[in-house]
């Protein structure tokens, strides 16, 4: 039994010999000037702390770039050293592939994620969704197991600049589009229908002032109403004034302006012939 | 007299039997030398149980061209190309310019190829389409995998419901796989991504062609008349010794492909006015209030059924939209859900507008519905009369004042006399 457990305990420690560990990683930002860089340390196929939340950074310029660095044993280089910038929950991802330099024993590992560079399309469903952007690392070969290869979030790249994602159709040409409304012309303004009783009401006093004054002033004494025939032309003649208002009244509320000529035609003879007929017998007498 | 009446009938019992015995004219074209076709028995044995009518064609050296058309008569259906190693064969015998033709006359073709299998005319053909299979010798690995020997795919990598909605969590085994880079084009239908581990490998050189989720395993393509194409990165997906793992998708994958499944319809597209009276009755004008409704079908594959959907929407518009409305659920019967915008009011713009419902969701066949209608504008005794106006009111008022007090000063003035009145006067006295 306790030969067994040794056992395990030495396949397990030469296992995690043979996985991949990136040594050194640090986050630096070569655009911005006084910025300081981000150590992170070592990364290793499994977490040292369970549930642990990977290196936030906020990343303050669209133009912004971020160099990801760290260090690997020359001996035992991965074949597939990929770092996968994007929101994976989207299928939004981009690889990007390192620069490498060997200094003895070590590779340098450099990769410089230029904010600039990302597609139009993930920083749009980046700001919509308020999701930080995830850089996570892949450090395989096709000889190490497939626990041993190196598979890790290491960076969150928190965007704290603007930029407009009105336009869902990078991401989704046949998503719900926002709804239209038509907006229509603002209505001409209109007076309060109180004030304009009330302007009503002061023409109508005025008027009936004019009428009681005439009544009042003995302008209007009624004193030479026509008799005989001279009545007859008489009411021809009031007839006449007060079918044109009539007239002038239809035409105003819709009656047609041939049907108002005609009109006038008809009332304008007999009117203009009794209008005549009294005006020259009766008119000596006003 | 007889002949004349037995030729007609004799037509009549040829077009009756015609229409009952409707089948799939599918040309299945394959390499014997590359992939033997018994390796793929069982799918073709379930499109043979489907009552499709499958023609066999073996490509190779000496293989001719093939017919895909009676003069302007397409005669298949359906194109099914196997993986075919030398690429002259298949450019002799259909060419990309007949397949695209093809496509473009709503025929669907399912296509494969296999990193060692990637004939030309395939690949330009899927360029055209905006799709890019990674080229011959370009292998896709996934040094996660719990196979290293083979490409096993989750079904969380599934992108599209409406191709496949898996009810359980399982694994698709694809083999040696190629894997595409696609534009970012609408009628695309990516159906299965590759793994975010994954990449492609050419002689010994990494992210050759694809890296992580943006290379994809299965495509499909949809076009606007609807006809539908789907490639698939390996050959081994269909085969029969790969059907317990794969047969539910790939059954389902054959089904979107020749259009058994996600066809949607719409039917009886109707605006009117709000209270029910039609266009032909009283024609629109600006600022009506018009009602517009559309019903949606599906077809599962054996008949239609109501299409529950919550973003379908509506637009009158004449260049730009006017209104973009989302349909709302209005009723439904066996086959058909009914939406309906609702009451709304006509712009108050006249001219002539476009009543559209444009519904293109991918994965769905797209359906087109739209009523060119006139809106007038308001006749001259349509816009308020004065009094209608508070404003007016004043002079209104005004007008008939001064009409009633002409009337009773011209009353007054002739039955008043001024004859024999003098006027009072006062001599001054001093």
């Amino acid at each position: 039994m306790q030969f067994f457990k040794t056992l395990a305990t030495l396949v397990s420690c030469i296992s995690f010999a043979l996985a991949y560990v990136a040594q050194d990683v640090h986050v630096s930002f070569p655009s911005t000037t006084g910025k300081t860089s981000i150590m992170i340390g070592k990364i290793e196929p499994k977490p040292e702390v369970v549930g642990a939340a990977p290196t936030s950074v906020t990343v303050d310029s669209p133009n912004e770039v971020v160099q990801v660095n760290f260090a690997i044993d020359s001996n035992d280089k991965p074949f597939q050293h990929t770092l996968l910038v994007g929101l994976p929950n989207r299928n939004l991802e981009m690889a990007f592939e390192p620069e490498i330099k060997d200094h003895g024993k070590l590779s340098m590992y450099k990769y410089m994620i230029d904010l600039a560079t990302l597609d139009d399309a993930l920083l749009q469903e980046a700001f919509r969704s308020l999701e930080p952007i995830k850089a996570t690392l892949i450090l395989a070969s096709s000889t190490a197991k497939p626990k041993e290869n190196l598979f890790r979030e290491i960076l969150q790249l928190d965007l704290s600049f603007h930029l407009d994602h009105s336009d869902s159709s990078l991401v989704d040409k046949f998503s719900i589009k926002p709804e239209i409304h038509h907006v229509f012309q603002t209505e001409p303004k209109r007076v309060a229908k109180s004030i304009a009783v009330i302007f009503v009401a002061i023409i109508m006093i005025t008027i009936l002032a004019l009428v009681t004054t005439w009544l009042n002033s003995c302008a209007a004494a009624f004193n030479n109403i026509p008799t005989g025939t001279n009545a007859l032309y008489f009411l021809g003649f009031i007839a006449t004034v007060v079918g044109f208002e009539i007239i002038f009244a239809r035409y105003y509320l819709g009656t047609s302006i041939f049907e108002s000529l005609f009109s006038s035609l008809y009332l304008g003879a007999p009117g203009l012939l009794m209008s005549t007929k009294f005006l020259r017998s009766f008119g000596l007498t006003i | 007299m007889r002949n004349t009446w037995s030729f007609f009938f004799c037509i009549l019992l040829q077009a009756l039997l015609a229409v009952g015995t409707q089948s799939s004219k599918t040309l299945v074209l394959y390499d014997q030398s590359t992939e033997p076709l018994e390796d793929y028995s069982v799918y073709l044995k379930v499109l043979e149980e489907k009552n499709y009518k499958l023609e066999y064609l073996e490509i190779n050296s000496t293989s001719t061209a093939v017919d895909l058309y009676d003069k302007e008569q397409r005669l298949f259906d359906n194109i099914i190309i196997f993986p075919t190693k030398g690429g002259k064969n298949l450019g002799r015998q259909i060419p990309v310019n007949q397949l695209i033709k093809f496509f473009e006359d709503e025929g669907n073709i399912l296509c494969m190829s296999s990193p060692g299998a990637v004939p030309n005319t395939i690949r330009l053909f899927l360029n055209e389409l905006g799709i890019y299979p990674s080229p011959k010798g370009h292998v896709l690995r996934d040094y996660f995998s719990s196979s290293p020997d083979e490409l096993v795919v989750s079904s969380d990598h599934l992108l599209n419901k409406h191709v496949y909605n898996a009810k359980e969590s399982g694994h698709f085994v694809f083999g040696e796989s190629s894997a595409a880079l696609l534009e970012n084009r609408e009628q695309i239908v990516p159906i299965l991504n590759s793994p975010r581990t994954s990449f492609t490998e050419y002689k010994g050189k990494g992210n050759s062609w694809t890296s992580g989720s943006q290379g994809f395993l299965v495509v499909g393509f949809q076009n606007s008349n609807n006809a539908r194409l789907v490639w698939i990165g390996s050959s081994d997906f269909l085969k029969n010794k790969n059907q317990d793992a794969n047969q539910e998708f790939a059954t389902e994958l054959l089904k979107w492909t020749f259009k058994e499944k996600s066809v949607i319809k719409s039917v009886h597209a109707i605006h009117s006015h709000a209270d029910g009276t039609s266009y032909d009755e009283e024609p629109y004008k600006i600022k009506d209030k018009v009602i517009y409704s559309i019903g949606f079908s599906e077809w599962n594959g054996e008949r239609w059924l109501p299409h529950i959907a919550d973003d379908i929407q509506f637009e009158l518009k004449q260049v730009d939209p006017y209104y973009r409305l989302t349909l709302s659920p209005s009723g439904n019967d066996s086959e058909t859900q009914f939406y309906s915008t609702g009451e709304f009011v006509l712009p108050d713009r006249h001219g002539v507008f476009t009543f559209l419902t444009d519904y293109r969701k991918i994965g769905l066949s797209s359906t087109t519905d739209k009523d060119v209608k006139a809106i007038r504008h308001l006749a001259n005794d349509e816009y308020p009369r004065s009094w209608e106006i508070s404003n007016s009111w004043v002079y209104i008022s005004v007008v008939c004042g001064v009409i009633l007090a002409w009337i009773f000063f011209v009353i007054s003035f002739v039955t008043t006399s001024s004859v024999g009145k003098e006027l009072e006067t006062f001599k001054k006295t001093n």
